[in-house]
């Protein structure tokens, strides 16, 4: 008898369970994520990041599958999935889901694409970059933290991100040139190395603002003929003009 | 023989040692704030400020509702009292800042994690012991007699004048830990001149005494920066060291050196040479800038890739050597930018003494002389208005960079800081010290969206409009991927000028955003937005429709003036909304810091104080059911503590105009409202005032706050050009009978109060500490809105009412 109801109370909790969480528009082609754990946490994030205008299922599908819970301190593991950057010790932080997705986007990798990223934190963004291909590059000054990043990125399958302990500024120029760079941007500065390490038709992504609130996005391209061009590209979409969206002035 | 006079009971104030004590205590809880403020820049960030202003007034405040509800029990042990309080606030002035180290707090994600909330609340409630403690005492010494209040008061006020200038002083020669000791000292000192002559009393002096020098040298205060900070992340980075450390009342200064610490912001993507060895100099572990080691002039090449390098190709075709004037100098490297076009005369002004010592002695040869001590260059210790007023020296190139830092400027730490540096009438004098075509740079970190940028922009447009130009004829904009550049001339773009700088962009890759003459197409080529955004709000902001446009943008991009000097605030309150639904929960990465602690220290301190006033009246608060004339008191000490902060700090903010620096404005503002108004109080002891006298009294003030609405910005504006004694005596001079008057005010109502209704003589106290903090946090926030001219006539409302509360204080005589 208690055997009967311990099952009519799960069978409850489960349809419930079931009709609360959003509707996972990518479970068909979904590849098998990392871990299952906290999938149903990953969905709702993603469900959050197409409300931001996200629509790349690639990149979508990249997300579903790496456990951003395991790149976070203990201490931030419940708020792993919440819409929030996160601080990971050492000034540094885990961006924005919505912003790791976009600056992925921007790369526009493919299985081919040799990339590096400069700042490896964590190691969720080498992590996301690993998804796409296996040719992926990371540096990280602080030694504790490449350390760290390596070890977990090795234990979560990720064993051909190449994880360096070494001064970004140089880039790691031994595996240039690259399809793709992806580098944080400290104090309005972006090191030369790193423009000369990119291929002819690669590109380059730069988040912009405080380290604890990205404000947008920067694009470099480097033509053919090995002139930049870049490109400032709002975090979210953003109409300047109030009367433009109200149709009248304030 | 007087057995009382000779030793005073407990429950007797010995009056020569009580105004001692007094002064003492007074000048520790201002030096306490002081040095709080100092140690809280240095950890975290300057907008925490305001938190330890509104906390220290809040304990103020929250000590007169503690007296008021033991008002029995303190009267009758009133020196035992004040004696335990001055030595518990002894300890607890060294303890506090320790264990505040404790308390996890990463205040940059208050906008995104609640709990960081918790741990500022958390850090308020133990910066709130001292302050509590320190109103405790003064508290307890104005429920004497009342014929003892004005000498009382007026020991508490020369006591507070007499701490800021002490605390000031001190920052120079101690540090910031070493601060916290003396003014332990000077507490337990205060507890030691009215201590009880008894075992229980000694035996807790001497503990205390051995506690302050147990804890000052076996647990000496560090500063837990925080680790967003520049510094920490330099230090994380092998190799690095900190090769120089200097500390004084601007703050402290580290020069670190290392493999990886690199500096050299707003480089163009197209310049692929190599950047000098350098230093980095840091100013309470940020807002770094750089020394180079240049072996030669080619050697700043780099610098001409950076989008402050154009109005020295605007200049290029003259057959004489440039000038330039470089406003915040820094590590130098705008100075190399003049040198290495050329420039024979070069004045940079550097405000910070301990940088142009740290350049011209221990970094000399680590890039310092190449700079500083270059013949053709002359470095002065001044502040830029200052300077400009003084001087009739014109010159080629003005160049003002980009004086806070790549991250600061987005993260709107200074939204909440005045800054007379990029007001309307400080580019109009800078237009003045032009020569005959010579080019004004303003620099600005570049932004999505464009914010600063523009507003230096419009600021720039509506000084050439006050002097009569056409603004779409004398400027231009241009842009690379960091920075934004405004060059402004006193005479028209001559076409060799724009051909200049559409060479000198080409070659760059730097986009040009406005020019006379360019087209909508020429714009937004190199670092491209999604429309010619830069373009086409120039245009708007320099046409007919700029009004519309203004009003019409997401942040304020109207031009600041001295009046309303607050340039860094981008984001009006009632953006919020429209941020929000801009941006989704992604515009919490907009809110401004400085603006939104403010904002919160504000609602804060009036929740909290409208508790803890009403507090006493509810029937189980005690104490104040039964009394009379509540509302009138209520009324009077509010209105007094809002109007006398509003005025000080109205006063304070046109005095760093005046005096041309802030810890001379700080200084001489405090000193004269709170010695004058000593002097006022002074005049009151002894010689009760009658309920005529206060109104009249307040009709003076009323009166000479008017004038000062009406005229001080044109009387102050007289001698301006005077040499700095000169305008430190005027300044005193100016104050001096508003503050006087002011000063009778309180301990007169005070008095008043005590003969009517003595029960309400603490809950006074304590109204006016809550009026104090709400005002004190409110001003720049309600100037940031409406401007100084209208707070100014806020506190002349303030002072009108009172006086016509005042009314109802007492019988009549």
């Amino acid at each position: 008898m208690r055997i009967a109801r311990c099952f009519v109370l799960w069978l409850l909790v489960s349809v419930a369970w079931g009709l609360g969480a959003p509707a996972d528009a990518y479970a068909a082609d979904r590849p098998a994520p990392r871990t299952p754990a906290r999938q149903a946490e990953r969905n709702r994030m993603l469900d959050v990041i197409r409300r931001y205008g996200m629509t790349d299922e690639t990149v979508l599908r990249a997300m579903a599958g790496v456990p951003r819970h395991e790149f976070v301190p203990p201490a931030q593991a419940r708020s792993a999935y919440a819409d929030t950057p996160l601080p990971i010790g050492h000034g540094q932080t885990i961006s924005q889901p919505y912003i790791v997705a976009e600056m992925t986007r921007l790369l526009r990798l493919t299985p081919q694409s040799r990339v590096l990223e400069i700042g490896t934190g964590s190691g969720y963004q080498a992590a996301i970059l690993a998804e796409f291909t296996e040719h992926v590059y990371t540096v990280e000054i602080i030694e504790e933290l490449a350390a760290e990043a390596d070890q977990r990125l090795q234990r979560l399958g990720y064993d051909r991100v190449s994880v360096l302990h070494g001064d970004g500024w140089e880039g790691w120029p031994e595996h240039a040139p690259y399809d793709a760079i992806i580098v944080t941007c400290a104090a309005g500065q972006i090191p030369p190395p790193l423009l000369q390490q990119l291929k002819p038709g690669g590109r380059m992504v730069i988040p912009v603002g405080p380290r604890y609130a990205v404000q947008s996005l920067m694009l470099v391209e480097k033509d053919l003929d090995e002139r930049f061009r870049s490109r400032s590209v709002m975090a979210v979409r953003f109409v300047p003009f109030v009367s433009e969206r109200t149709g009248a002035d304030r | 023989m007087n057995h009382r006079a000779a030793v005073p009971s407990e429950s007797e104030l010995p009056l020569r040692r009580t105004r001692v004590a007094l002064l003492l205590v007074s000048a520790a809880a201002i030096g306490l704030q002081l040095s709080l403020m100092r140690a809280l820049s240095l950890q975290l960030w300057s907008h925490l400020a305001y938190m330890v202003i509104g906390v220290a007034l809040l304990g103020f405040g929250a000590s007169g509702t503690a007296l008021t509800l033991l008002r029995r029990r303190v009267v009758a042990n009133k020196r035992a009292w004040f004696a335990a309080l001055l030595l518990l606030l002894a300890g607890s002035v060294l303890l506090v800042p320790r264990a505040a180290g404790w308390i996890p707090l990463n205040v940059q994600f208050l906008a995104w994690d609640r709990s960081q909330a918790a741990g500022l609340l958390a850090l308020e409630l133990m910066l709130l012991v001292p302050f509590l403690l320190a109103g405790g005492a003064i508290g307890v010494a104005l429920l004497d007699r009342s014929d003892r209040l004005g000498g009382h008061y007026a020991a508490n006020l020369i006591g507070s004048g007499a701490g800021a200038f002490g605390a000031v002083l001190a920052m120079h020669v101690l540090t910031t830990g070493a601060l916290f000791t003396a003014l332990a000292i000077v507490a337990l000192v205060a507890a030691a001149v009215v201590l009880p002559l008894r075992r229980r009393f000694v035996g807790g002096l001497a503990a205390v005494a051995a506690l302050i020098g147990a804890v000052a040298y076996g647990w000496p205060w560090r500063p837990a920066m925080s680790e967003y900070k520049a510094l920490p992340g330099y230090l994380d980075m092998p190799g690095t060291e900190i090769l120089h450390q200097v500390e004084g009342p601007l703050g402290r200064i580290d020069v670190v050196a290392g493999p990886a610490v690199r500096h050299a912001p707003g480089l163009g993507l197209g310049f692929a040479g190599e950047v000098p060895p350098h230093v980095v100099v840091l100013n309470d572990g940020d807002a770094a800038s750089a020394v180079y080691q240049v072996q030669n002039l080619a050697d700043w090449r780099f610098m001409d890739a950076t989008t402050r390098a154009a109005p020295y190709h605007m200049v290029s075709g003259r057959p004489e050597a440039p000038s330039a004037l470089i406003i915040g100098a820094g590590g130098g490297a705008d100075i190399g930018l003049a040198l290495h076009h050329g420039a024979d005369a070069v004045v940079a002004l550097e405000m910070n003494r301990q940088l142009v010592d740290l350049l011209t002695g221990p970094l000399r040869a680590r890039g310092g002389e190449a700079v500083y001590l270059d013949p053709a260059v002359t470095v002065l210790p001044l502040d830029a208005r200052g300077y400009l007023i003084r001087s009739v020296r014109t010159f080629d190139v003005i160049q003002l960079p980009p004086v806070d830092a790549f991250g600061a400027s987005g993260a709107g730490l200074h939204a909440v800081q005045e800054s007379y540096l990029y007001t309307v009438e400080a580019f109009g004098e800078m237009l003045d010290h032009l020569s005959r075509g010579g080019v004004l740079c303003i620099t600005r970190w570049a932004r999505t969206p464009p914010r600063d940028e523009l507003r230096a922009l419009a600021t720039t447009a509506a000084a050439l409009r006050r002097r009569g130009y056409e603004p779409a004829e004398h400027l231009a904009l241009i842009r690379n991927w960091a920075t934004a550049t405004i060059l402004a001339s006193a005479l028209p773009l001559a076409a060799a000028q724009i051909e200049a700088l559409r060479a000198f962009c080409a070659d760059r890759g730097f986009d040009l955003c406005y020019l006379p003459g360019l087209a909508r197409d020429e714009a937004n080529r190199y670092h491209v937005l999604d429309t010619p955004l830069y373009y086409d709000a120039a245009q708007a902001l320099l046409g007919p429709g700029r009004d519309a446009f203004t009003a019409g943008y997401l942040f304020d991009i109207a031009p600041a003036t001295d009046d309303r000097p607050y340039f860094f605030r981008s984001l009006p309150w009632t953006a919020l909304f429209a941020l929000r639904e801009e941006f989704g929960a992604h515009g919490r990465a907009f809110l401004e810091l400085g603006a939104l602690m403010s904002a919160a220290a504000l609602a804060q301190g009036i929740l909290v104080g409208l508790v803890l006033i009403v507090l006493p009246l509810v029937p189980l608060g005690g104490g104040l059911r039964g009394a009379r004339r509540r509302l009138p008191t209520l009324a009077y000490f509010l209105l007094l503590g809002a109007g006398f902060m509003l005025l000080e700090i109205c006063f304070l903010q046109k005095l760093i105009l005046y005096l041309a620096h802030p810890l001379y404005a700080a200084a001489a503002a405090i000193a004269a409202f709170l010695v004058c108004g000593g002097l006022g109080s002074l005049s009151t002891a002894g010689l009760p005032l009658g309920r005529r006298a206060i109104v009249a009294t307040s009709l003076v003030v009323v009166a000479l706050a008017a004038v000062a609405v009406v005229g001080l910005d044109r009387w102050l504006a007289l001698s301006r050009g005077a040499p700095l004694g000169a305008r430190l005596a005027i300044a005193g001079l100016t104050i001096a009978p508003l503050a006087f008057a002011m000063g009778r005010l309180f301990p007169a109502g005070l008095a008043a109060v005590g003969r009517a209704q003595p029960a309400l003589v603490p809950w006074a106290w304590a109204v006016n500490g809550f009026a104090s903090v709400a005002a004190t946090v409110a001003c720049p926030l309600l100037a940031a809105e409406f401007g100084f001219r209208a707070v100014l006539l806020l506190a002349v409302a303030c002072y009108l009412l009172a006086g016509v509360s005042a009314w109802r204080l007492t019988d009549a005589e």
